[in-house]
């Protein structure tokens, strides 16, 4: 009998057009996970890969597959009316939900096999060569096997707590809210655990990670780490599913529960009195139809349903309740440690970037659909369409509705970012609010023109939200960039607003949002006048006007002139090229220009620059002169000039007689000179360039040209002599693809060892920077301030340096007060805006103290000038450049120290970002096999004698403590084979793992040796003598502090994670 | 005032709902009269402009419906078969809704129009309660309320009477006749009672045809001295005979008789009604 039950049902359910949609759907997403997420042709079918792909897969597709089919199936005999005949047939109502459920599980079963065979189909298609057909079935049992021990429990979790859900009376709309709530609760809470699935770098809370281990819906934490513990991960499984039946007991007792709807029904027609009223007369009365009138009383009517409707009021506080959420916990925070002083803008920064697109577009979705059939649902709809009401009517009325609904949608998150803001003390700026509601606003009122349109321009319900589901799919979702479509186009309704800068606002993207948004509204308005014509009622033929048709064509060509303008203005950013295209012209650079790897070049020993900014414009121009000298003991007879793809050169001239070719394509000039360079002989590059930015794409780290900060840095803009091995591929897998040799990874330390030093070279020049800015900017480089003058409202600075630097040019200008100090005969400035002084002193504090601690070990610093820039918050959080550092606003200048750590971050980064000015721009450069740790781990170092020389040996504790969380985090799920520190790669080991090894070093043997080392490495190594690498500071080491030998092989040269000697240390 | 020529409707999975349809319309009540799935809500829908036609043409008037069918909506009143109604809206307030919609925009008039209907359609007591948990009936004469809004100049009634109690089914009949003098009034139903009480004229629509159409009495007149009742076993019947319908009688089974010729003693002769008119283009053997 069951089974026969059971059987009838999954036939209902199968048939079901939703269901043969998802089954569809699942195997096609499930391919585009398995090939999106990318692994190298050794990890592709290994076991923590195939772990990483089926756990994205079922964190990102179970809960939205099981709400879809769960909403549609739990509540189809309420929608369409038979819940009463139902309810008269023999099984009790618990028998028959659960007959439902089971049905629900075993068809979300069948999605999720599909799915995972989708998953290794879309392995396969990243496989350069496939393993035996043997193995291949192998994996693919075990990823059957794998997704059954992962799914069942969620499946099981996930369609108990729908069925609890409907059980106790939540409206249809309640599950997908749930849903969204449990997707958005476990993405945090993921981030929050330190799960490699959403490339998180918190440190997480132990007692957090212990309780995901258990309780984590998914069962992922305890499965993507790189110790793998079965027991737990099957305890976990047991947990959920047990959890699941608990629930499902609970909706079991709560499916005889009375239906409230039913009773008021049968009330009323009990109540009503059965006595007749004399008739009075009736007369017809005049009609005359007004549009207005019509118009408003539609949007009235529809607006009072949707407000008196009680999931409005439930969603409402819900929505209130998480955006307070959102930015409560968070609203101070910038970084553990640190206190934000928030403003408006952060606290909308919270929400503005994820919540309000996901849950606007739901909204959208849910809401143009019910809007477009509202009639239809009711069985209203024939008597609507018998009255005397236009479509653009109904259709207008319709836009306007779900516009103020978004409106609404959006004052409550502004209300709930009042209220959090409030309950924090952080200053409210409305205008900031009044900003955000049109900036957030009028995209979503573009999508929501757009999905009314669709909804009412196909006939077939299930096609039109399928398109606009997979419309926010594609907006949303890294699909785009999966399936390579790289322009912005491709995201619909998306535009190029990004967080709200502390110091440039929206501007860097203000242009770029409004030529968007009125390409989305043409589109918008597009679909629109479709949907009329679609609607038309009367059978006139032809079924379009000339007039309709010349207004259609003309809205067509609207569209196409608004994205022709959008690409013009896109082109300013540079060529926009893929990463397929980029690798295949890696490729062939290293194919056609390798040739010239062991061709004497000339180097670069005079850089004269002028950069003309224009700030406003988004606009600078930049002519350069490089004096070229052959240093070689033979003649040149040509040189190979490169620039950057996406920023070709304008004007290249060389003052010697020549030959040029240009190849365009790779951006690579070659002068055949007609007479050899002599060895010594001198000649003069000239060059010139125009860079631009729309504003229409993501700001680029290294340039950016706003109308409140510029910052260019010289590499890659500026033209490079000769071949440029760092343009060479070195994932193999790439290589391979083109047809290049395989590197051989050698060791770290072999490849340092064996390298021939002859190459090692400071690419070191003297700078000499013009740079002309608007007068109220003010404006940085490389080099003294030797000169300024004001010529027609634009101020020129000349900036020299006095001696070679590193060339790692860059020009910066902004409108900014400077602080200043003086250390020895080096001015330290701050440039930072002048409401964001705070931090200002404390800068000044670590850039002195450091510079005066290096000088005093190492040496004198590199320059005359140190400058620290408040920089935009996009990008990196801080960036050091030769004798000029880039910090960011957030981090550097609007916080304060708080309790949970007992060191200042702003300190430390200032310390940090000082030290490169030795371990980075002095040393650490130069050769070309060597690895970050001169730079970064001895950066770390710095920090830690910073802080316990100036702060305290607690302060300097409390760094400790907080880089071995950091340090643990990240190795319990690190794959990678161990390597040395001197070898690192990975950023927990030159950054944490270096804190955690100079922290002991420093306890076992002090800073003397350590200084006494960098002391002579320095003397021996600094320009113009040959690059020091990391092994020769290691070998200095070694011989001032002998008797440490084993310690600091263990700690600097072991390939060992630190765990061994940090476990050796606890025991 | 209403004229339809030889309309087709084919609905996609293939049904050809109407089939060369033609109607003339004037003042007064009309009856549709067809059983289950003949494509009486088909044609009505199709008079009401809720669907498109293949072919044929459609006047009103004059005016081309067909090309505007919004010059028809403006004077429509239309009570489809079955419908429903929004959650958490009362009586009154739809009412007023559609009464705007329909371009009743003087707010006195229109109250005062709706707390007529309201009286007429016996609603004034429930014109505050939420119409969805009306029960059958009570949502029945809403419908007839909601059609009657505004100054109809055509109605139409798909099957009005369905679910009334036998005093409301009076009371409609009373109030739709008054209606019917000044405009047209299409009812369509498969009660051949109501027409025969209401309508004068009438059409006969079977399978997406119109088999018979003309005035009322006029539909059956022809049949007079050729139907017989009575007590008989349809084995015993001539070959000139047949059965037009079965019934009970007080429990007492009765057959109508087609026959030219008289039957047996136990068979009278009656009076012919239009249900019989009906039975014999069910089955097929009107002539």
């Amino acid at each position: 009998m069951f089974k026969q039950q059971i059987w009838s049902e999954l036939k209902l359910q199968c048939f079901h057009p939703l269901f043969i949609t998802l089954l569809i759907f699942a195997p096609i997403f499930g391919f585009f996970v398995g090939k999106g997420v990318s692994a190298s042709q050794i990890e592709l079918f290994q076991d923590h890969n195939l772990h990483k792909v089926i756990g994205i897969l079922n964190m990102l597709a179970l809960p939205w597959a099981a709400v879809i089919l769960a909403a549609s199936v739990l509540f189809r005999e309420i929608k369409t009316g038979i819940a009463g005949l139902i309810s008269a047939l023999p099984p009790t109502k618990v028998q028959h939900q659960g007959l439902i459920v089971t049905g629900v599980i075993l068809s979300l079963y069948l999605l999720c096999i599909l799915s995972v065979s989708g998953l290794f189909l879309g392995l396969l298609s990243q496989a350069v060569a496939l393993p035996s057909f043997n193995i291949l079935l192998i994996i693919f049992v075990k990823m059957q096997q794998l997704q059954f021990m992962l799914s069942v429990p969620s499946l099981l979790f996930f369609v108990a707590i729908f069925w609890l859900l409907k059980n106790i009376g939540s409206p249809l709309i309640g599950l997908y809210l749930v849903t969204l709530m449990l997707f958005a609760s476990y993405m945090a809470l993921a981030s929050a655990s330190g799960s490699p699935l959403m490339a998180s770098e918190h440190t997480p809370s132990p007692l957090l990670v212990e309780v995901m281990n258990y309780l984590d819906w998914f069962g992922l934490t305890a499965f993507v780490v790189r110790d793998l513990n079965w027991d737990i991960i099957y305890l976990n499984r047991l947990i959920i599913a047990i959890a699941s039946i608990l629930i499902a007991f609970v909706a079991c007792l709560s499916a005889n529960s009375p239906q409230k709807k039913n009773n008021a029904k049968l009330k009323l027609t009990q109540q009503v009195p059965t006595k007749i009223h004399p008739q009075v007369a009736f007369t017809f009365r005049k009609v005359s139809l007004k549009f207005f009138v019509q118009f408003i009383s539609s949007l009235s009517f529809q607006l009072k349903q949707f407000l008196i409707h009680p999931g409005t009021f439930f969603i409402s506080i819900l929505w209130f309740g998480i955006v307070v959420a959102e930015i409560y916990p968070s609203l101070n925070v910038a970084e553990t440690g640190s206190t934000l002083n928030s403003l408006s803008m952060d606290a909308i920064n919270r929400f503005m970037w994820d919540l309000v697109p996901m849950f606007g577009s739901v909204l959208c979705i849910y809401l143009s659909y019910t809007f477009t059939w509202r009639d239809q649902h009711a069985n209203f709809h024939l008597i609507t369409r018998s009255l005397p009401v236009s479509f653009a009517t109904i259709f207008l009325s319709r836009v306007i509705l779900l516009n103020i609904v978004v409106f609404l949608f959006l004052f409550i998150a502004c209300l709930a970012g009042v209220v959090a803001q409030y309950l924090r003390n952080s200053p409210v700026d409305f205008a900031e609010y009044v900003r955000f509601i049109y900036n957030a606003g009028l995209p979503l009122m573009a999508k929501s023109i757009a999905f009314i349109a669709i909804q009412s321009i196909l006939k077939q319900r299930i096609v039109a939200t399928t398109i606009c589901i997979f419309l926010v799919v594609l907006e949303l979702s890294p699909l785009t960039t999966v399936i390579g479509l790289y322009h912005p186009v491709f995201r619909p309704f998306s535009t190029p607003l990004d967080n709200i800068d502390s110091l440039l606002n929206y501007s860097h993207v203000d242009s770029g949002f409004w030529a968007f948004t009125l390409f989305w509204f043409i589109v918008s308005l597009l679909l629109s006048y479709v949907a009329l014509l679609v609607n038309k009622v009367g059978g006139v033929r032809p079924f379009i006007k000339l007039a309709e048709a010349l207004l259609f064509v003309f809205l067509i060509v609207a569209a196409a002139l608004q994205l022709q303008f959008i690409n013009r203005q896109m082109l300013k950013d540079g060529k926009s090229i893929s990463i397929a295209s980029q690798m295949e012209l890696l490729a062939n650079y290293e194919i056609e220009y390798k040739k010239f790897e062991n061709q004497p070049q000339p180097t670069i020993q005079y850089v004269k620059t002028e950069v003309h900014i224009y700030p406003q414009e988004r606009k600078t121009i930049i002519k350069g002169n490089y004096t070229l000298l052959n240093p070689h003991k033979v003649a040149i007879d040509s040189i190979l000039l490169g620039e950057d793809w996406r920023t070709p050169l304008q004007e290249v001239s060389l003052s010697h007689p020549s030959m040029m070719t240009y190849d365009a394509l790779q951006g690579q000039r070659i002068f055949q000179l007609t007479s050899s360079l002599e060895p010594g002989q001198e000649v003069e590059l000239q060059f010139s360039l125009i860079l631009e930015q729309s504003g229409y794409q993501k700001i680029p780290n290294h340039k950016v040209l706003t109308s409140g900060f510029v910052y260019i840095r010289g590499v890659p803009i500026l033209p490079e002599l000769g071949y440029q091995p760092v343009r060479e591929i070195s994932d193999n897998d790439w290589r391979q693809k083109y047809g290049l040799a395989k590197v051989h990874h050698e060791a770290f330390e072999t490849l340092l060892g064996n390298r021939d030093r002859a190459k090692d070279i400071y690419q070191w020049t003297t700078l000499s920077t013009i740079i002309s800015t608007p007068e109220d900017f003010q404006s940085f480089s490389q080099g003294e301030l030797i000169s300024e003058k004001k010529i027609d409202g634009r101020v020129f600075r000349h900036f020299e340096t006095r001696s070679a630097v590193r060339r790692l040019q860059a020009f910066v200008a902004l409108p900014a007060q400077i602080s200043e100090r003086k250390t020895g005969d080096v001015l330290l400035r701050v440039a930072h805006k002048e409401m964001h002084y705070q931090n200002v002193e404390m800068t000044l504090d670590a850039m002195q103290q450091t510079v005066e601690f290096l000088t005093e070990h190492l040496g004198p610093f590199p320059g005359k000038s140190l400058t620290v820039v408040e920089k935009p918050d996009f990008g990196p959080g801080g960036y050091a450049l030769p004798q000029l550092t880039l910090i960011s606003s957030k981090i550097g200048f609007r916080v304060d120290q708080n309790d949970e750590h007992s060191f200042s971050h702003v300190y430390r980064r200032a310390a940090h970002e000082t030290a490169h000015q030795w371990f980075g721009h002095l040393l650490g450069n130069g050769v070309k096999q060597d690895s970050a740790f001169l730079v970064e781990s001895m950066a770390k170092y710095i920090e830690l004698v910073m802080l316990e020389r100036h702060h305290g040996s607690y302060a300097m504790q409390s760094l400790i403590d907080h880089e071995t969380r950091r340090y643990l985090n990240a190795e319990k799920h690190n794959r990678k084979p161990p390597s040395s520190l001197v070898g690192a790669e990975n950023a927990h080991d030159k950054y944490s793992r270096a804190t955690l090894a100079f922290a002991k070093l420093r306890a076992e043997i002090g800073d003397d040796p350590i200084l006494a080392a960098l002391s002579e490495l320095t003397a021996k190594h600094r320009f113009p003598k040959a690059p020091a690498s990391s092994l020769d500071f290691v070998d200095i080491l070694l011989a001032k502090a002998p008797a440490h030998k084993e310690l600091i092989e263990m700690l600097l040269l072991v390939p060992v994670p630190a765990t061994s000697w940090l476990r050796q240390a606890v025991d | 005032m209403l004229n339809l020529k030889n309309i087709n409707k084919t609905y996609a999975d293939g049904t050809h709902a109407l089939k060369q349809v033609s109607m003339d319309l004037g003042t007064g009540m009309v009856g549709l009269l067809g059983p289950n799935g003949a494509g009486k809500s088909s044609l009505m829908r199709t008079i009401a402009t809720i669907q498109d036609v293949d072919s044929g043409s459609y006047y009103f008037g004059g005016i081309n419906v067909l090309d505007r069918p919004k010059l028809l909506r403006k004077q429509l009143g239309y009570l489809p078969q079955h419908f429903g109604v929004y959650p958490r809206v009362s009586c009154r307030d739809l009412l007023e809704h559609l009464a705007i919609l329909k371009g009743l925009n003087n707010k006195a008039e229109r109250h005062k129009q709706i707390d007529e209907l309201l009286n007429l359609t016996n609603l004034s007591d429930v014109a505050h309660r939420t119409v969805i948990d009306f029960s059958g009936g009570m949502l029945q004469r809403f419908g007839v309320a909601q059609a009657l809004l505004g100054d109809p100049k055509v109605l139409i009634l798909d099957e009005p009477t369905s679910g009334l109690d036998p005093a409301e089914r009076l009371r409609l009949h009373k109030i739709l006749h008054e209606v019917a003098k000044t405009r047209v009034l299409l009812l369509s139903t498969h009660i051949v009672e109501d027409i025969e009480h209401l309508c004068a004229n009438t059409y006969i629509l079977i399978s997406g045809s119109i088999v018979a159409s003309g005035s009322t009495t006029s539909l059956y007149q022809c049949l007079t001295g050729k139907v017989w009742q009575g007590r008989i076993d349809a084995s015993e019947l001539p070959d000139t005979a047949y059965v037009l319908s079965e019934s009970l009688q007080f429990g007492v089974p009765i057959c109508r008789v087609f026959s030219e010729i008289p039957l047996n003693s136990t068979m009278e002769q009656v009076t012919p009604c239009l249900q019989d008119r009906y039975f014999m283009h069910l089955y097929g053997k009107f002539q």
